[in-house]
């Protein structure tokens, strides 16, 4: 790994560590006790830290990596240095994945050791983790692109709120999933909804060629920070 | 001959329907101090984004250490050291992780000349960036611009928001560290008499468009105000190259481009002009703010001066 890379990511790493083990030990406390207490049956537990961990956390995460920045005024400082735009992005990008990634592991980990072959088997807590890992990187990618030019944290924060409803909004209902259309694999929900190893396989496709396109995006609109200054 | 360090030639840049550089052409020889004035909006900085890629141009031509720097951006920002206007650096920072942090982007960055630019500029290591001054923090990016050994320093407005001692102490600095071992300054700024005693050339932007650019020494040899009464300058009937015209009761104050040729016109209407000489900061107010009719500000214009 190059010099250059390290030095960002350590950089990175920095600012977003303190969200990586804020979102680890919330969730995987809140897992843990809602287990142990059984007050409801396990799956609304599993059910809703998914939820946390898959479409509130990386918006949380999203707002941090470059409306932060450029709110500050060091994004500036940042894209002058001579380091290729993608570089930083992907790094941001990157450390954003492990901060949202990290707290849905914990919660798995904690899940399987409480309540594995409780009231669900282990694999399908994983499943429904891996689900939410799948859902919270496609939000944070889309949270990231389409909130590039926010001026502050907040807005793109509110950005991200609204992209994470018209997913949910747009997920297909449970009697539709004999019948998809390009568009309903464009939404990153559909995870929830896919039991079949081929509609899984198409759908993957979609949101990696999805993820990539929204990058060259992000990239292109990641520098106007500028255009306003004279 | 040498290459210019920056080579800039019939430069445009609109932003949308907002036209902000129209043909803006100019050279920086090397190992000179190049000042490049113009009042906050003429279009300074967008030239500065355009010199190191951060900025498509709309129309010209630009070569900056001999590369274009929309194909070879890195390699320009690898051998140009820049200080922005009111750069904001992390804040979360201590100076030294700022400087660890820095050091890999520069292949040629040297961490024992870092060093003793840290103690000249007397910079606590161990401070966080945001606890530093305001000096302090212009003192660090000057310190992150040429620890690196740049061949060309790319200056925006580094003194903004700093007060008249720390202003003439960081132009001492860069006297110092940077005109002392023939390194090219882009020095951009809005603040004349700050840059009078450092500049080489001197390009004024007003608008978008250069309006002059000459040697330091040159303008100040050839831009004068003529004072004469209202009775000599209506004989005279107006001088080539007017940049300005101030009339205070009876006497009419003329800037002039070049006092040379105003001076053959007014001995050919046997008037004898009190010529004065003017510093940078007035000849820049003539280029930008001057008015050739005679007003100035609400006064109402003079008869025949027009």
């Amino acid at each position: 790994m190059g010099k250059l890379v390290r030095s960002l990511l350590w950089k990175e790493w920095r600012e977003q560590r303190w969200k990586l083990a804020f979102g680890s030990v919330t969730l995987a406390a809140f897992t843990g006790v809602g287990l142990q207490a059984r007050l409801v049956p396990d799956e609304y537990i599993v059910l809703l830290t998914s939820f946390v961990g898959g479409w509130l956390l990386p918006v949380f995460v999203a707002m941090g990596l470059v409306a932060a920045e450029r709110g500050e005024g060091s994004l500036h400082t940042l894209l002058a240095l001579p380091a290729r735009p993608w570089v930083v992005l992907a790094v941001k990008l990157l450390v954003g994945a492990a901060a949202c990634l990290a707290p849905l592991a914990a919660s798995a980990g904690i899940a399987c050791l409480l309540a594995g072959g409780r009231e669900m088997h282990v694999p399908v807590i994983v499943a429904r983790h891996a689900a939410s890992a799948m859902i919270a990187m496609c939000v944070l990618v889309w949270t990231v692109s389409l909130s590039i030019r926010q001026p502050t944290e907040a807005r793109a924060g509110l950005m991200g709120a609204a992209i994470v409803l018209v997913i949910v909004l747009g997920i297909p209902g449970s009697g539709r999933t004999e019948r998809l259309y390009f568009v309903d694999y464009l939404n990153p929900g559909l995870v929830m909804r896919l039991m079949d190893s081929l509609q899984l396989g198409t759908y993957l496709l979609t949101q990696i060629a999805l993820a990539a396109f929204l990058f060259w995006l992000a990239l292109l609109r990641l520098p106007r920070h500028v255009s306003s200054r004279i | 001959m040498d290459e210019p360090a920056i080579e800039v030639e019939g430069l445009a840049k609109r932003f949308g329907s907002t036209r902000v550089l129209e043909d803006v052409t100019f050279k920086v020889p090397c190992g000179q101090t190049f000042a490049f004035l113009g009042r906050n909006g003429a279009g300074k900085t967008t030239t500065i984004l355009m010199l190191l890629g951060l900025l498509r141009a709309s129309a010209g031509r630009v070569r900056v250490l001999g590369l274009d720097p929309r194909r070879q951006a890195m390699e320009i920002r690898r051998r140009v050291g820049y200080v922005a206007e009111e750069q904001v650096m992390f804040g979360w920072m201590r100076v030294s992780q700022i400087l660890s942090f820095i050091a890999p982007f520069y292949p040629k960055w040297d961490p024992d000349y870092a060093q003793e630019l840290a103690q000249r500029f007397e910079l606590p290591m161990k401070h966080r960036v945001n606890h530093l001054s305001k000096g302090q923090n212009r003192r660090l990016a000057l310190l992150l611009a040429l620890a690196h050994r740049p061949e060309l320093v790319i200056l925006d407005d580094p003194t903004l928001g700093l007060d008249p001692i720390m202003r003439k102490e960081f132009l001492r600095d860069i006297v110092e560290h940077l005109q002392g071992r023939g390194v090219t300054v882009f020095f951009s700024s809005h603040l004349l008499y700050e840059i009078e005693p450092v500049a080489d050339v001197v390009a004024i932007l007003d608008r978008g468009v250069i309006v002059k650019q000459s040697a330091t020494e040159q303008l100040r040899e050839e831009a004068k105000q003529l004072v004469m009464s209202l009775e000599d300058y209506n004989k005279v009937g107006g001088f080539p190259g007017t940049l300005d015209v101030k009339r205070d009761g009876n006497r009419v104050a003329v800037v002039v481009e070049n006092a040379d040729a105003a001076l053959t016109v007014a001995r050919a209407a046997s008037v004898k002009p009190q010529v004065s000489g003017l510093n940078l900061d007035e000849i820049f107010e003539a280029y930008v703010i001057g008015r050739t009719d005679g007003q100035v500000g609400p006064k109402p214009a003079v008869e025949r001066v027009a």
